[in-house]
């Protein structure tokens, strides 16, 4: 698990490289090379999802327990989930973020792309 | 966003559960970890690109640290309380919890403690993940973009991170892996500890 995250991370920073580094060499916007990696992110993360998706359709063990330990399962799931959206929600308003995760002080321009 | 990822996941559990494709069944664990490099340096183009996403860090100092702590611990207070619901105990259910939807992980500590456990871990940690991935976008719109990092749990950090990264600004990337990382060692470490009290 440790060396994915790495791995991960490894892959993330060859990205930072490749965009500082063209944004440096050009002057000009390459609107093709941007809209070249954001066709890849979309395409990338479509199969992503599918294929975990698949994971999830074939475990038999996870179909066969839905109806014995279902409940219980999913309420405590959603439970985490919506009790760990609270507090982030408490402690962006402690630090003074706002929602569109800017501090709010200086929040003169609103942006969100 | 939305459609995509409902499209994509629903497409994906009818066809794995009605064809079994072996290829992909075999090949998944390899093929997620190839797609995810592959999003990694798309997601890290945009970030080198684009202005410095760290200028908040700096103004923040420490206080960037607030916001991993609440969402680990809205996680193991709620998630234990919503035992007491369905009739397991507030530490159990906060053992399962502690998962924060890594499910082999902690189903696999639960597994010598309690069968029934385990199992109820790795749907209940499943879920987390798979309703997180549909929740991401529309958390991010309706109630704020900090809160649309906490819906995932650990994998705020990988599978979901550029989910997160599309619905929302790239300055919100610093947080999700400070969220991610922060949950990713605390698994191991409450998990045994919790069922252990």
């Amino acid at each position: 698990m440790l060396f994915k995250i790495l791995l991960y991370w490894a892959f993330m920073a060859l990205g930072i490289y490749i965009g500082f580094k063209r944004k440096l060499l050009s002057s000009r916007q390459d609107a093709r090379e941007v809209f070249f990696f954001k066709w890849l992110l979309t395409i990338s993360l479509a199969l992503l999802i599918f294929i975990l998706g698949v994971g999830i359709g074939s475990n038999q063990e996870v179909i066969q327990n839905l109806r014995h330990i279902g409940f219980s399962g999913v309420l405590i799931g959603m439970s985490g989930l919506v009790g760990s959206v609270a507090f982030a929600y408490a402690g962006r308003k402690l630090i003074g973020l706002n929602r569109y995760c800017q501090i709010e002080e200086k929040g003169a321009k609103i942006s969100h792309d | 966003m939305i459609r995509m990822i409902l499209t994509s996941i629903a497409a994906g559990t009818a066809i794995g559960y009605f064809f079994e494709p072996a290829f992909l069944i075999e090949h998944q664990g390899r093929l997620i970890d190839i797609l995810i490099c592959v999003v990694m340096v798309a997601i890290g183009y945009e970030f080198g690109r684009g202005d410095n996403p760290f200028r908040d860090i700096r103004v923040l100092g420490w206080k960037v640290f607030v916001i991993p702590v609440m969402i680990a611990l809205g996680t193991l207070l709620v998630g234990g309380l919503s035992g007491l619901i369905v009739g397991i105990s507030f530490k159990d259910a906060m053992a399962v919890s502690a998962g924060f939807g890594w499910y082999s992980l902690n189903a696999v500590l639960l597994s010598d403690y309690s069968k029934e456990l385990s199992a109820i871990s790795f749907l209940s940690n499943m879920v987390r993940e798979t309703i997180g991935i549909i929740l991401i976008p529309v958390v991010a719109r309706y109630i704020g973009y900090v809160e649309a990092v906490a819906v995932p749990g650990i994998s705020a950090m990988d599978l979901c991170l550029p989910i997160i990264e599309q619905s929302t600004n790239k300055n919100i990337i610093i947080y999700a892996i400070l969220s991610g990382t922060l949950m990713c060692i605390l698994v191991p470490i409450l998990t045994p500890l919790i069922i252990r009290l």
